[in-house]
């Protein structure tokens, strides 16, 4: 679907560019807002993005997918803003990562009203760093297969498994340390 | 076995972390963003088009004139390079003719779709 409207554009419909921005502009704010933590910043480098994207698609060659393409343009555009901005990349007290129990948060968890469990993962999310937050959402949130992860993130292959499971063990533990009040409260 | 769980449980909470774009207006601002972008690239395109025709007409005119010998530009030779000394008075008016009719000729067949076909459809 997405070479079709590719095409499209190329041939001169300029307005077929739609189809991509209702596609992929949710998913590319995710992963712009994870990464410089801003709202205004992250529409803004989502529209920046969509208008690299419309201006290169001549050089896409289309041998991976649309938004494996777009979304290392968000993440370049993103990872600039928040390099101008100074976002460091935060270093957070996980010099080892603790055993956690996944059913006590998972029972927890699972009571928890919808708004509370955004409110939870956003938390957690917001106190990992930069790379961390960015392979969980592009692994987990958009299912994002490992080869995608390392094109769209330029993170070494043999590397990323390790990451991916390093930033899910440190997820965990805070999400365990946040909802030790929430469980205290059921109990 | 204890991975699998983390990786559902991980897949299942953070489900929950996607952000929607709020502003109603997005996507208007991003279209007109992307005609201004074709248009540009519209008018480019037909800057170089135009500028080509003018070039091509003119070494065509040049080519015929002295095909059929007229003194249109006395051509001299100088220590091996060629060089354009001056252009014959009497024929500046019939040159400039020449060269009006040739760009009214390509710009009505482009009007009849004969020409730009690429650039109309980015217009349109």
């Amino acid at each position: 679907m997405d070479s079709l409207y590719i095409n499209k554009v190329l041939s001169g419909e300029h307005l077929a560019f739609s189809y991509f921005v209702d596609n992929y502009k949710n998913m590319a704010y995710s992963i712009a807002f994870r990464i410089v933590e801003n709202e205004e910043d992250a529409e803004e480098i989502v529209q920046d993005s969509f208008l690299k994207a419309y201006k290169s698609l001549k050089k896409f060659r289309q041998d991976s997918k649309f938004s494996t393409w777009f979304y290392k343009i968000v993440v370049n555009n993103a990872l600039t803003k928040a390099k101008r901005r100074k976002l460091i990349l935060r270093s957070n007290s996980f010099s080892e990562i603790e055993n956690v129990e996944i059913e006590k948060i998972e029972t927890v968890y699972s009571a928890l009203s919808q708004d509370d469990r955004q409110k939870y993962i956003n938390f957690a999310l917001d106190k990992l760093n930069i790379e961390d937050r960015l392979i969980l959402t592009l692994y987990y949130l958009n299912e994002n297969s490992i080869e995608e992860v390392v094109e769209i993130t330029n993170i070494k292959r043999g590397n990323l498994k390790m990451k991916i499971h390093r930033a899910r063990q440190k997820m965990f533990v805070i999400l365990e340390q946040e909802l030790k009040t929430e469980l205290k409260d059921l109990l | 076995m204890e991975n699998i769980k983390a990786e559902g449980f991980a897949k299942s909470i953070l489900s929950n972390s996607k952000l929607d774009i709020e502003n109603p207006d997005f996507n208007t601002a991003i279209m007109n963003k992307i005609s201004q972008e074709s248009r540009k690239s519209t008018l480019f395109y037909n800057l170089k088009y135009y500028a080509l025709v003018f070039i091509g007409i003119d070494i065509l005119i040049v080519t015929l004139l002295r095909l059929f010998n007229i003194g249109f530009i006395n051509i001299t030779k100088n220590i091996g390079n060629i060089s354009i000394e001056s252009m014959s008075g009497q024929l500046i008016p019939i040159y400039f003719i020449f060269l009006i009719a040739a760009i009214l000729l390509i710009k009505s067949l482009s009007g009849n779709g004969y020409f730009l076909s690429k650039t109309q459809e980015v217009v349109d």
